[in-house]
């Protein structure tokens, strides 16, 4: 394959090795364009421009090193919005490092993980003060908390509480008075400069470290690969590493001008109101806009015609002739029009969706990644979509595949400079994750074609990925549904066939049933429901049992006593018994 | 109410009207995922001028609950 038909050039950002360079460049490239643009209830929307972004991000950076914020960790916890994004760049360029948090954590981990990644200030939306002031007693390293889109008066207790608005006027007045010198150097890209926590390979929460220079090397190798048009339109969490640096870090560099969904329940809406080109999504998104393209199609009593119309307009599509946009312009309608590129990561991507996709009209670009990498190794390329692959390696990166089979899949290893300096406080996980010659192991199983596209065919570990690309690791679960639900003797957490959601699979104590003179399976799992309920209600949605099955013996194991995982799964998919 | 949010749940699953009943729950039963879910409600949201706090819904698994919920509110 010729490279020079595949790859983009870019020479501008080819020696870009800070974030901040990126928001030089939208800012010299595309000042007056509008680079955010979001929802603000029911005061309608508000916009910013990439200059005015710059602005705010200089006059925080100012703001926060004549406080003494050098070096210091930072966390952001609130939703998509502009100000996230400025706090963020503010922090990475030349500040502290900064601890993206999800906000939709329960509270124990929200503050487990301040606390861990030593956090001293903590930048909060209005929506998720609650949250921070439940765990702040549990969080004794925090000093400051910043208020992000509120000017509420919120009782912090003995925490300084500042606000966005009032750190970015004095941060201007700081620059104002002493110009550049009130800025602090952002010429250091191999420092730590980011924390994401993230389930990671092997299951257990860690946060990823990553530095300027990590990051980087993901936004320059999308960028020979991908470039975005004018609009798109954000739906995932700000604080995943997907959404953050492969969407709107990206975006930046293209100068989008990027519409912020304020929550997932408007996705749909928005989508349509705003009428962006492009987004970047998970499967589960992507089954969701095909079911609503569908339906439409279905209430218009219009399937003959529009299978018909698909067969002429893909016809027509292999001798070069494309009339999709408007051949489906009434169903694209319902999308707003425009939408014509997804980006698609995060998890397993169905073929079928995407060949939906493409015959309407949109063309889904999947890709790969892992937090890990900053995240992207891997992303099929606007010069060439290749099905059932997850993209062609990024040219920043290098792969390799260990011990493959006789058809060519073994797990997948990464070097480059994409790969995360390691797990923060945890020198062991970081060295279980490395080959001894330094390799990033990724834990998925698959193959490189011979023009340098990546297929995948499983994973290593027992971690469960979920169609809206959330990790769950099932021992995490096991064990506190065990905690929650004393008289659980042995339990195992599998996903359904189809992933959508997490199942478990109980043997109760018999001694403490048979106190209970609960007997059959029927009795023991009415039984069980409301503890189940009580154990949903503490644990985020994408954590949540959906069903549980009892079942009557204990689960086989190996000589170490551990349950063997596998048999479950390959006797589940036959429909036996699963306790043989 | 409940034929009212039974009406728009048709609209995400792919089961017979008289399968879904109040008891029927959204996980277990429908197999619905987290993003129908959270779609769902912003349709009810919008259809009845409510808001329905993403936190409250930590507490709705049936359809029962859901209708309570809304009446509560409406």
């Amino acid at each position: 394959m010729d490279l020079s038909k595949l790859y983009i050039p870019t020479e501008d950002v080819e020696n870009f090795n800070v974030l901040y360079q990126i928001v030089e460049h939208a800012t010299k490239k595309y000042p007056d364009k509008t680079a955010y643009c979001q929802p603000e209830g029911r005061n309608g929307d508000s916009e910013i421009s990439f200059s005015e972004l710059r602005s705010n991000i200089d006059a925080l950076r100012a703001s926060l090193f004549s406080r003494g914020f050098k070096n210091k960790h930072i966390a952001i916890l609130g939703e998509s919005s502009y100000q996230w994004m400025t706090v963020y760049l503010a922090v990475v360029s030349g500040v502290g490092v900064a601890v993206p948090m999800d906000k939709e954590n329960p509270v124990q981990t929200v503050g487990k993980q301040l606390d861990h990644s030593d956090v001293e200030c903590v930048f909060c939306s209005a929506r998720c003060v609650k949250k921070l002031q439940s765990v702040l007693p549990f969080c004794p390293k925090i000093k400051t908390v910043v208020l992000m889109r509120t000017d509420l008066e919120v009782d912090m207790g003995e925490v300084e509480t500042l606000y966005f608005d009032a750190l970015i006027g004095e941060g201007k007045a700081l620059i104002k008075e002493n110009g550049s010198a009130a800025l602090p150097e952002t010429n250091d890209p191999d420092l730590l400069r980011v924390i994401i926590y993230t389930s990671g390979t092997t299951g257990a929460n860690k946060g990823v470290m990553l530095s300027n220079r990590n990051i980087m090397g993901t936004l320059r190798g999308c960028a020979r690969l991908l470039h975005y048009p004018k609009t798109s339109i954000s739906v995932l969490p700000i604080n995943h590493s997907y959404e953050l640096h492969a969407h709107l870090m990206s975006s930046m560099y293209c100068g989008t001008t990027v519409f912020m969904n304020d929550d997932l329940k408007h996705m749909l809406k928005n989508i349509e109101r705003f009428a962006p080109e492009m987004s970047c999504m998970v499967p589960m998104m992507l089954d969701l806009i095909v079911r609503k393209i569908k339906k439409q199609i279905a209430d218009g009593g219009k399937e003959k015609k529009f299978a018909a119309t698909a067969k002429i307009s893909n016809a027509l599509l292999k001798v070069g002739v494309d009339l999709r946009r408007r051949l489906f312009a009434p169903v694209l309608a319902v999308l707003g029009g425009n939408l014509r590129m997804i980006i698609c990561g995060g998890a397993a991507l169905s073929q079928e969706t995407a060949d939906f996709l493409r015959t309407v009209g949109i063309t889904v670009y999947n890709g790969y990644g892992i937090t890990e990498c900053s995240p992207v190794a891997a992303v099929n390329p606007l010069a060439k979509v290749r099905r059932f692959s997850v993209g062609h390696l990024l040219p920043t990166m290098t792969a390799r595949i260990a011990d493959p089979d006789e058809n060519g899949n073994g797990e997948i290893q990464l070097f480059g400079e994409n790969v995360m300096l390691g797990y923060y406080k945890a020198p062991l996980d970081t060295k279980q994750v490395f080959t001894e010659d330094g390799w990033f192991r990724t834990g998925d199983i698959g193959h490189i074609d011979k023009f340098n596209y990546l297929y995948i065919n499983g994973r290593l570990k027992n971690l469960i990925i979920l169609p809206n690309g959330k990790n769950v690791c099932p021992e995490e679960i096991e064990v506190a549904l065990k905690k929650k639900i004393p008289y659980i003797k042995e339990c195992v957490v599998v996903a359904d066939e189809s992933n959508t959601g997490i199942y478990a699979l109980v043997y109760p104590d018999p001694e403490q049933m048979r106190d209970l003179q609960l007997e059959t399976p029927g009795e023991i799992k009415a039984y069980m429901e409301n503890d189940v309920q009580a154990f949903n209600r503490d644990m985020p949605g994408f954590k949540r049992i959906a069903d549980f099955e009892i079942v009557s013996q204990e689960f086989a194991k190996n000589t170490t006593h551990k349950i063997q995982r596998f048999k479950i799964a390959a006797v589940r998919k036959k429909e036996e018994p699963v306790n043989v | 109410m409940f034929e009212r949010i039974r009406e728009v749940l048709l609209e995400y699953v792919d089961v017979e009207k008289e399968d879904i009943t109040p008891d029927t729950r959204f996980l277990a039963d429908l197999k619905m995922n987290s993003l129908d879910i959270m779609t769902m409600i912003g349709q009810l949201e919008d259809e009845m001028d409510i808001i329905i706090e993403t936190e409250d819904l930590n507490s709705i698994f049936t359809i029962r609950q859901l209708v309570d919920y809304i009446e509560e509110r409406v």
